[in-house]
Formats: C-alpha cells, sequence, structure tokens
C-alpha cells in the first residue's frame, strides 16, 4: 500500500511539467541562456558537497545516476 | 556514491524561424545572434580543480578533497568529460556504542565514565576517477559512463547509461538512466569482516524537465535504485546488555548486522526561476526518499545566485534534511548473542549507527565566483553542516558538525 501510494505521487508528479506551462520560442530564451539558471553551473561543487551528504546521512541520490561507489557509507 | 548530476534542458538559442518578415523577425534575430555568443560563453571547453577541506569539530573526521575535471567537445556530436578525485580521510568516527556513562548493564559499572560516544581513529587514502562520452544526433542525447574507486578497505566499478530525448522544440526533455555498480568491502585489522565481501547496486531513473515559461525550468526524477549484498558498515559494532563489559570506556562490541537486499524510492522536484529585476535567479528543491530499511527522508534545499557586476556571482545557499530511523536502529540491544544460554531473544537485525537514526541536517553558507580573466573563473566557499539527533535517546555527541571550506578554478580553454 504504501508502496503504491510512493509510485503513485511520482507519477502525478511527472505528469506536472506536461501541463499548464507556456510555449517557450528559441527567440524568448535570453534568460535561459545565462550561466545563473544552469543545473551544472558548478558540477565539481555539487559532486563535493553531495558526498558529503552521502557520508553522513541514510538517503542519497534523486538528482542523476551514475559516479560509482565509494566506501563512505 | 558520487551522483552526476541530471541533465537538465539545454538554454541553447536556435536560429529565427526564417521567412518571418515583420518587425519582431529582426528583433528575434539579434535577439537569437546574441543567445548564441551567451551560449558558446557557456559551452566552452574546461578545465576545473577543486580542493575541499571538510572538518568535523572536536577532533572527528577530515576529509580533504581534490578533483580534477575536464570538458572538451572534441566534434558537434561528441563531447568527452573526465574526472580525478583524491580524498586524504583521517580522524575520530564513532564505533557504534552509546557513551560508557548510558550504557545499561545488569553489572554495576566501575566510575569514572565517559559522557561521549567512543571513537577509534581512522585514516585511508580514496582516488576515483570517472569518464564519460555524450553522444548527440538530433533531439537523441546518450551519455555512456565508466567509473572507479579505491580505498584500503573499498574497491568499486561502475558503469551507467543516461540518455535524454529533448520534445516540443526543446521546451520538454525527458531523461532515462541506469547504473550499476560493483563494490568489493575488503578485510583489515579494524574491520568486523574477515574475508572479501561484494555488494551490487542498480539505480533506474526517469524524469523530465520542462520550461514552465522563458524564465522558469521546472525538473523532476524518479529513481529506483536496489542494493543487495553486504551492506553492513564493517567497523560499526553493537553493544549487547548481557555482554559482560570490562572497561566500559572501551566496550566490547559485535558487528551490526542488517538486511542484505535494500529497494529505495527517491523523487526529486526542482524549479529554476530568473529574477530580472534583480540580476539573480533562485533554486528550489524537494527530495522524497524511502527504502526498505525503513527509512522516510525529507529533503529541501534552496539557493539564490545573484550577479554583481559583470564577473561576480554570489551564491547563498540553505539545506534542511531529516529522516526518520531505520526499523533495525537502536543504540543498545538486549540479549548476548555469544551466550547459547541467554534467554532473551536477539533482533534478526541491529546496528548502532548514528547516521540510521532519527535525526536532521541543516546547511548552509555561501560561495562566491569571479571570472577574473576571460579564460580563468576562481571561487571560493564556505559551508557549515549540523546534525542533531531528534529520537531522544541518541548521544548528541555521536552527531558530527563540520565547516566545509572549498577554493576552485576553471580554466576556458
Amino acid at each position: 500500500m504504501r508502496m503504491r501510494f510512493i509510485l503513485l505521487l511520482a507519477l502525478a508528479s511527472g505528469c506536472i511539467p506536461m501541463t499548464g506551462c507556456q510555449h517557450v520560442k528559441p527567440w524568448q530564451r535570453g534568460a535561459l541562456a545565462d550561466p545563473i539558471m544552469s543545473a551544472d553551473l558548478d558540477p565539481v561543487g555539487t559532486q563535493q558537497a553531495e558526498h558529503v551528504f552521502f557520508s553522513r546521512e541514510a538517503a542519497s541520490g534523486g538528482r542523476g545516476v551514475g559516479g560509482g561507489g565509494c566506501g563512505c557509507n | 556514491m558520487n551522483r552526476a548530476g541530471t541533465q537538465a534542458l539545454k538554454p541553447e538559442p536556435q536560429p529565427a524561424e526564417p521567412g518571418c518578415q515583420h518587425p519582431a523577425a529582426a528583433l528575434a534575430l539579434a535577439a537569437a545572434l546574441y543567445l548564441m555568443q551567451l551560449n558558446r560563453a557557456a559551452s566552452q571547453d574546461h578545465f576545473d580543480y577543486r580542493f575541499e577541506n571538510y572538518q568535523e569539530d572536536n577532533g572527528r573526521m577530515g576529509v580533504q578533497t581534490q578533483t580534477w575535471l575536464f570538458e572538451k567537445t572534441v566534434k558537434p556530436w561528441l563531447t568527452l568529460r573526465g574526472q580525478v578525485v583524491y580524498d586524504a580521510i583521517s580522524g575520530n568516527t564513532p564505533i557504534g556504542s552509546p557513551p560508557p556513562s548510558q550504557i545499561k548493564s545488569p553489572f554495576p559499572l566501575p566510575p569514572p565514565l565517559s559522557t561521549s560516544v567512543p571513537t577509534a581513529f581512522l585514516r585511508d587514502n580514496r582516488w576515483a576517477g570517472e569518464f564519460e562520452a555524450a553522444l548527440n544526433y538530433g533531439p537523441h542525447h546518450l551519455t555512456p559512463q565508466f567509473s572507479y574507486s579505491s580505498e584500503h578497505d573499498y574497491l568499486s566499478y561502475g558503469a551507467a547509461l543516461n540518455y535524454s530525448l529533448d520534445l516540443n522544440e526543446k521546451n520538454t526533455s525527458l531523461n532515462l538512466g541506469w547504473a550499476h555498480d560493483w563494490d568489493s568491502i575488503l578485510p583489515n585489522g579494524a574491520t568486523y569482516i574477515f574475508t572479501k565481501q561484494h555488494k551490487n547496486t542498480d539505480d533506474i531513473l526517469i524524469g523530465a524537465s520542462q520550461l514552465l515559461g522563458p524564465n522558469t525550468v521546472l525538473t523532476f526524477d524518479f529513481t529506483f535504485r536496489n542494493s543487495s549484498g553486504y551492506l553492513n558498515d564493517p567497523y560499526r559494532g553493537v553493544l549487547f546488555d548481557d555482554y559482560p563489559q570490562g572497561d566500559p570506556n572501551h566496550p566490547s562490541l559485535f558487528a551490526e548486522r542488517r538486511p542484505d537486499y535494500r529497494e529505495c524510492y527517491i523523487a526529486y522536484a526542482s524549479v529554476m526561476q530568473y529574477i530580472k529585476a534583480l540580476r539573480g535567479s533562485a533554486e528550489g528543491s524537494y527530495r522524497f526518499y524511502a527504502d526498505t530499511f525503513g527509512i522516510f527522508a525529507h529533503t529541501v534545499g534552496v539557493a539564490w545566485h545573484q550577479k554583481i557586476g559583470p564577473r561576480l556571482v554570489i551564491s547563498p545557499l540553505f539545506r534542511y534534511y531529516e529522516q526518520s530511523a531505520a526499523d533495525f536502529y537502536g543504540t543498545q540491544f538486549a540479549g548476548d548473542p555469544s551466550n547459547p544460554y541467554d534467554t532473551t531473544r536477539i533482533p534478526a537485525y541491529y546496528s548502532a549507527d548514528y547516521r540510521l537514526s532519527h535525526m536532521e541536517t541543516f546547511t548552509y553558507g555561501a560561495e562566491v565566483s569571479a571570472r577574473v580573466l576571460s579564460w580563468l573563473t576562481l571561487n571560493l566557499g564556505f559551508k557549515r553542516y549540523e546534525m542533531m539527533g531528534l529520537d531522544g535517546v541518541t548521544s548528541p555527541s555521536a552527531y558530527a558538525h563540520a565547516s566545509i571550506l572549498t577554493v576552485g578554478s576553471r580554466v576556458w580553454f
């Protein structure tokens, strides 16, 4: 039951991006092209921060897959 | 485990539609040309170096991490990315016992008894490497990745394959990912294992990024993970009530025992919003996590990226994390596993690893990034990381409080 709820939540949340948004034309992307809007602005910094959290907390992941394992947790 | 960032929608500008005869076409063309220039600046090849000093208070663990990363677009359809990480790890870490003054024992324990959790000194080095090739074919982006990590007590090989598909004039991006880690846990004089142990982990991701408007990007990912094999911490012990303690300040412990299979369900959502009037962007994220150990966790993160002048960006951040305890977590357990005549029932699984307890953590700090030359960006950051127990049982001395200093550079070439 709990897992079914989680899967439904995930599915419902996944549908959010498909609805209620404005179509953005290529020439309207000035702000989106700004480096401060990049999710990958500082990949090394993000990885190092995630590694600290991974080493100290029971939950991890969510932002992508890959990168390999380590013995810190 | 390092986790590569989710591939977001590429903010690549595209040329204006041909055949537009009205004045807006000229404006659009000018904007597109300007954006293409910006994009070229943002996607230049680069080499990054970053040093991080993670230091816990009171002589607990310290980790000095150095990371070297390169990214080079070899062909329009091929971008290579590789990185090497070196960790120097040393310091004191809790061994799994409660403070001697809090040990429940059928026998009286002689004072003086320490009020802090006992710790052991640990020293290790870690080398890790990662290599990936991003293959682009029209709206399709395929990225195979290989990774390696080596410590004197741990060895890991990893492979991953990420795929993303641009849809709807790049307003939508669908992301799929798979990763597998083959890990080996190696014995040494300080571990509770005497032979090499193995662990396998699979991650499967499905997600999407969506432009909600010209200033807003929404990302959503769902990850399923399963791990099997040796899932214990080989250094972490457990104290049993009925086992006689000779010196409670140096308690005798038993190896912890966790299930050998774990499933995790992770939902992650983030929003990035550009605020033109302030020349800044706001980033908010939420992560829900549940696993078959019985742990539920919530993570909320917010960051602000403020541009100051043409070269400087200041980014304050705050992150809050809260988790429930694993079903088999305790600070000490009833019985004595070594005594066959002890009638107290020993639980099937037990761990006193404080990282499996009901707790919360706070992270706050800021980073400054400056493009000092056209080919050089420098950054400097400082963060505090605070862990706090919420169960009222685990000793506050078990939880770490750390300062994190980072210094880095990016050379564009």
